[in-house]
C-alpha cells in the first residue's frame, strides 16, 4: 500500500479533490504553491544555503567557485523532497514547521537517493515522479510498473512544467542582473560585460547566488505542479473524489444521528452499504490506514502479489467467458416511440419513395461536393499560410540571419588565394624554370604574359611566406596595392622596391594597356631572378625580415 | 615604355599632376591636419563633381571651401541655409523694370563657380530642391526659362551631424547629386599642435581669412582643361565591372536598406579617374576605385534600424562589403 508516512485523510483534505484536466491540475499546484509559499520557501532554503555556501567556500579554496552553483543544481532532487513532504503534509493535514520538515530530512532523503543525483536527475518528468518514488515507496518491478500507469497520462504536462520552470529560473537570473544595472545611477560608467564576464572569485560568488535566487524562488512552483498531476492522476485512477463524497456524507449521517435519535438506522445502513459497494467499485485503496474502513477492499499488494501464470490464467478465463462476450446496455434514452415509428412505417411502405430517392441522390452528391470545396479549401488554405511563412521569413531574412548570425556580415575567412586577379597563383600551375619561360615569351613579342608570370610567381611565393609568418594571407578582395601593402609588412626595403616595380610594371601592362621595352623587361628579369628562386612554389629565404 | 595611343602626352600628364599638387600643397598650408578631407575635396573638383561636407563646429569645413576657391581664382558665393530660406533667395528670381517695362531675371548666387551651401540641412526641402537642377544640368529654371551657369561649377554643401535640432534631412534625390560625402574630423595631435601654433602666432588668422599664402595657382581655363584630361583617363573594362561589383553589392547586403543606384558606379569611375591622376598615371588601377568607396558611397546607402541602434556606421559597412568583392580578373 502506497505510504505517507502517516495515515492519509482523503476526508481532512484541504483541496476540492475532482477529475480535472491535467493543465488544470497544474494549475492547482501553483495555487497551492502559492498558498505555502513561505513555508515551502524557507524550507528549500533552509536546505539549500548551507550546502551552497559550503560547496562554495571548498571550491573557492581549489579555484572553482563557478562550480559550486552547478553542483547544488545537481543536487536538488534532494531538497525537494523537503518541499513534498510539506505539500503532502499540507494537504492532508495542517502544514508542517519548517524545523519539523528539517528534522524528518534525513528519512525523506533515504529512498532511491542515488537513483535522483545519477540516471534519473536529468528526467524532464522528475517532479511528477517524485511523489512515486518518495511517498510510495513501491520497490523494483512495482516502481517501474507504477511509474508507467502514471505516466500513461499527465506526463506530457509534467515536461513541459519542468521546460517552463527551467526558462522562468533563467528569466529571474536575468531579470536580478537586470534589477542591478537598473539600480546603479547612470552617472557611474560601469562596464557591465567585462563586470559579469570576470573570473574574479567574487563574480563568480555572485553569480552564483544569483542563480541559487533564482532556483530557490521557482523550486516550490516546481515541485507543487509535480505533486498536482500526482494527486489529479491518482484521484483518475482510484475515484477519490467520489470516496470523499461518500465519506463526507457518512460523517454527516453520523452527525445527524448522533443528534437525533437512533431512528433512522434504516437509512444508516443503506449508506454504509453505498459505501461499501463504492469501495468495491474501486478497489485499489488510495487512502492507507484510514481510520474506519468499512468493508474490506481486494488489497493492491495480493494483486501484485499473485503469480504471473496465475494472472495469465485468469485473464484468459474472463475473455474465454459468456459475460465477457454479452453486450449490455447500461443506459439507454427512451428511443421506444422513434423504433416504433420507423417500424410501422417500414411496414406501411417497403418500397423508398422516389422522391425520397432523389432527394438521399442529391444529398449524398451534396455531401461529396462539400467534401471535394473543403479539400481545395484546405489546399488553398495551406497555400496561403505556406506563402505567408515565405513572404515573414524574406521580409525579416536581415532579422532572422542577425539572430542566427553575429551583427555584421562576416569577413569572409581569409583562405590562401590560389586565385587572383583571374591568376592561377598556385605553385603546381608555375612553369619549373620560370624565367626562362618568361624570356621565351618575352622574346615572342608576349611581354605581358611574361610579366603576369612574373607577378604570379612573386605573389605565389610571398604569399606563402605570409601565411607563415603573418597569417594573412593574400585574399580574392585584395587589389594590387593591398598585396604591396602586405608585403611591405613583413619583407625588407630591397624586395619591396622590387615589388612596386614589378606590380607598377604589371598594372601599366593590365589597366594601361602600356608596352613595355626591352630593355625595361630584361631588367626585370634580371632582378626577378634576384629576389626570387627560379622554380615554382620553391620558398625564399633571403630578403625577409 | 612605348604611348599607346592616347589623348594627351606623358608631359601634359606631368604638367597636370604637378598642377594639383601645387593647389593640393597650398590648401594643406591653410588648412592643417585635413589632408585626406583637402584629398577627397580635389578629387571632386578634377571630376566635376559636388561635395558634401560634414563634420563637428570648428573643424574648417567653410575654411576647406574658401581655400579652393580662392586658390583657383573663381567666382565664390557663400549662401547660410536657414530655415526661412527661399528657393528664389539661391536660383533668383524676376524682377518688373519700369524703365523697359519688362521683367528682368536677377541672377541669384548659384550662378558662380563655386556655391558654399553652409549648413545645407537647416533649410526646408524646397529650398534645398532648389540646388537640384543647377547640380545636375548646370543650369537655373525660373519662370520657364533656362538659364545656363558657367563652368567649372562646384557646390561645396557643409552640414553638421550634431546639432539635428531644426534641421531638414536631405532628400535622397539631392543626397545622390553630390559625388560625394567628405567627413572632416578631429585632426591628429601633431596637427592639432602645429595648427594652434600657426594661429596663435598669426601665420593663419583665425577669423577664417585666407592668407596671401593661398596664392592663385590654376586658372578657371587650366580647371576645365584638367577636369577634360582627368575625363579622358583610360579605365579598363574590368576595372568598370569592379566598380559596378561593389556599388551593387551594396544592394543586396543584410543590413542596408537603401543600396546605392548607378549614379554611384559613375561617380565611383569618375573620382577613381581623378586619383590616378593625382597618382599621375594614364590609368585607372583598382586600388583607385577602392580608394573611393568610402567617399562615394557612404551617403548613398541607407543602413536597417538594427545595425543604427548597434552603432556601426556606413563606413563599417561599407569597408566589409568590399572585401567581400573579388578585385578585378585579368
Amino acid at each position: 500500500m502506497f505510504s505517507w508516512g502517516v495515515a492519509v485523510k482523503l476526508e481532512h483534505i484541504n483541496a476540492e479533490i475532482r477529475p480535472r484536466s491535467s493543465w488544470e491540475a497544474l494549475d492547482l499546484g501553483i495555487q497551492m504553491a502559492r498558498a505555502w509559499y513561505k513555508p515551502l520557501f524557507l524550507t528549500w532554503v533552509a536546505m539549500g544555503l548551507p550546502v551552497f555556501v559550503l560547496l562554495f567556500l571548498l571550491l573557492n579554496y581549489l579555484d572553482l567557485s563557478w562550480l559550486s552553483f552547478w553542483l547544488v543544481w545537481w543536487l536538488k532532487p534532494l531538497f525537494e523532497r523537503g518541499l513534498l513532504h510539506l505539500l503532502s503534509r499540507g494537504l492532508f493535514e495542517q502544514v508542517p514547521s519548517v524545523k519539523q520538515t528539517l528534522r524528518l530530512m534525513p528519512g525523506l532523503l533515504k529512498p532511491q537517493w542515488i537513483a535522483a543525483i545519477t540516471w534519473r536527475r536529468l528526467s524532464l518528468t522528475r517532479s511528477f515522479d517524485l511523489p512515486i518514488l518518495q511517498l510510495e515507496n513501491l520497490k523494483g518491478r512495482e516502481r517501474s510498473d507504477r511509474l508507467s500507469t502514471l505516466h500513461r497520462e499527465s506526463m506530457g504536462v509534467s515536461v513541459w512544467l519542468t521546460a517552463f520552470c527551467l526558462l522562468a529560473e533563467i528569466a529571474v537570473a536575468f531579470a536580478i542582473y537586470g534589477l542591478v544595472i537598473m539600480l546603479v545611477p547612470r552617472e557611474i560608467e560601469i562596464d557591465w560585460w567585462q563586470v559579469f564576464s570576470s573570473d574574479h572569485w567574487v563574480m563568480n560568488g555572485l553569480d552564483n547566488l544569483v542563480a541559487f535566487i533564482a532556483a530557490s524562488l521557482i523550486a516550490p512552483f516546481y515541485v507543487a505542479g509535480g505533486f498536482s498531476l500526482y494527486i489529479n492522476r491518482r484521484s483518475h485512477l482510484e475515484a477519490w473524489d467520489v470516496e470523499i463524497r461518500f465519506r463526507k456524507i457518512m460523517a454527516r449521517v453520523e452527525r445527524n444521528n448522533l443528534k437525533n435519535s437512533p431512528s433512522s438506522g434504516v437509512k444508516h445502513i443503506a449508506l454504509i452499504l453505498l459505501l461499501g459497494m463504492s469501495a468495491t467499485i474501486f478497489p485499489i485503496g488510495g487512502v492507507e490506514g484510514s481510520e474506519k474502513e468499512a468493508v474490506t477492499p481486494l488489497a493492491r499488494e495480493q494483486v501484485l502479489q499473485l503469480p504471473q501464470s496465475i494472472s495469465k490464467q485468469q485473464i484468459e478465463a474472463v475473455l474465454k467467458g459468456e459475460l465477457f462476450h454479452e453486450l449490455t446496455v447500461e443506459q439507454q434514452l427512451d428511443l421506444d416511440w422513434l423504433i416504433e415509428f420507423f417500424e410501422s412505417e417500414d411496414e406501411e411502405e417497403t418500397v423508398d419513395p422516389e422522391w425520397l430517392k432523389t432527394l438521399m441522390a442529391w444529398a449524398e452528391n451534396l455531401a461529396e461536393l462539400s467534401a471535394l470545396l473543403a479539400g481545395v479549401l484546405e489546399f488553398i488554405l495551406w497555400g496561403i499560410l505556406i506563402v505567408f511563412v515565405l513572404i515573414v521569413l524574406r521580409k525579416y531574412s536581415d532579422w532572422f540571419a542577425r539572430l542566427i548570425n553575429t551583427s555584421l556580415p562576416r569577413r569572409k575567412q581569409e583562405k590562401p588565394a590560389v586565385f587572383m586577379f583571374g591568376m592561377d597563383i598556385s605553385a603546381q600551375s608555375l612553369p619549373s624554370n620560370l624565367i626562362e619561360e618568361a624570356r621565351s615569351l618575352g622574346e615572342r613579342g608576349l611581354l605581358r604574359q611574361a610579366v603576369s608570370l612574373f607577378y604570379r610567381g612573386a605573389l605565389s611565393q610571398l604569399n606563402d611566406r605570409l601565411i607563415e609568418q603573418s597569417k594573412v594571407p593574400l585574399s580574392s578582395s585584395d587589389t594590387e596595392g593591398d598585396c604591396v601593402r602586405k608585403i611591405t609588412a613583413i619583407a625588407d626595403q630591397e624586395l619591396v622596391l622590387f615589388v612596386n616595380d614589378l606590380v607598377a610594371h604589371w598594372q601599366r601592362l593590365a589597366y594601361g594597356h602600356l608596352e613595355l621595352s626591352s630593355i625595361e623587361f630584361h631588367a626585370l628579369c634580371e632582378a626577378w631572378a634576384q629576389h626570387f628562386e627560379n622554380g615554382a612554389g620553391v620558398k625564399i629565404e633571403a630578403g625577409f625580415e | 615604355m612605348s604611348e599607346h595611343s592616347r589623348a594627351f602626352t606623358e608631359e601634359q600628364l606631368t604638367q597636370a599632376h604637378g598642377l594639383v599638387m601645387q593647389l593640393k600643397d597650398s590648401i594643406n598650408n591653410e588648412l592643417l591636419g585635413q589632408e585626406n578631407a583637402i584629398t577627397d575635396t580635389l578629387v571632386a573638383l578634377l571630376a566635376g563633381g559636388h561635395v558634401l561636407v560634414e563634420g563637428v563646429p570648428g573643424l574648417g569645413k567653410t575654411l576647406l571651401v574658401r581655400c579652393l576657391a580662392v586658390c583657383l581664382g573663381g567666382d565664390y558665393k557663400r549662401v547660410q541655409f536657414t530655415p526661412d530660406l527661399m528657393p528664389s533667395d539661391i536660383t533668383g528670381h524676376s524682377i518688373y523694370d519700369l524703365k523697359s517695362e519688362h521683367f528682368e531675371f536677377r541672377k541669384g548666387p548659384v550662378f558662380t563657380n563655386f556655391l558654399l551651401a553652409d549648413e545645407i540641412n537647416r533649410a526646408p526641402a524646397k529650398t534645398q530642391a532648389a540646388l537640384l537642377e543647377a547640380m545636375q544640368e548646370q543650369q537655373v529654371t525660373v519662370d520657364g526659362e533656362s538659364f545656363s551657369i558657367e563652368a567649372p561649377f562646384m557646390v561645396l554643401a557643409t552640414q553638421n551631424p550634431i546639432e539635428q535640432e531644426g534641421t531638414y534631412p536631405l532628400p535622397e534625390a539631392e543626397i545622390d547629386r553630390f559625388m560625394m560625402k567628405v567627413l572632416i574630423d578631429y585632426p591628429q595631435q601633431q596637427d592639432e599642435v602645429d595648427l594652434v601654433t600657426a594661429v596663435t602666432s598669426g601665420r593663419i588668422k583665425e577669423s577664417l581669412a585666407v592668407t596671401s599664402q593661398a596664392n592663385v595657382r590654376l586658372s578657371k581655363k587650366n580647371l576645365l582643361s584638367l577636369q577634360n584630361l582627368v575625363a579622358r583617363i583610360e579605365v579598363d573594362q574590368r576595372v568598370v565591372e569592379y566598380s559596378v561589383a561593389i556599388v551593387r553589392a551594396t544592394r543586396g547586403s543584410m543590413g542596408i536598406v537603401h543600396g546605392a543606384g548607378p549614379r554611384g558606379s559613375i561617380s565611383l569611375i569618375k573620382a577613381a579617374k581623378a586619383r590616378a591622376l593625382m597618382a599621375a598615371r594614364a590609368y585607372v588601377t583598382p586600388d583607385d576605385v577602392k580608394q573611393s568607396v568610402l567617399s562615394v558611397l557612404r551617403h548613398r546607402i541607407t543602413l536597417s534600424a538594427d545595425f543604427e541602434i548597434e552603432g556601426l556606421s556606413n563606413d563599417d559597412v561599407l569597408l566589409r562589403l568590399v572585401d567581400d568583392v573579388d578585385a578585378p580578373r585579368l
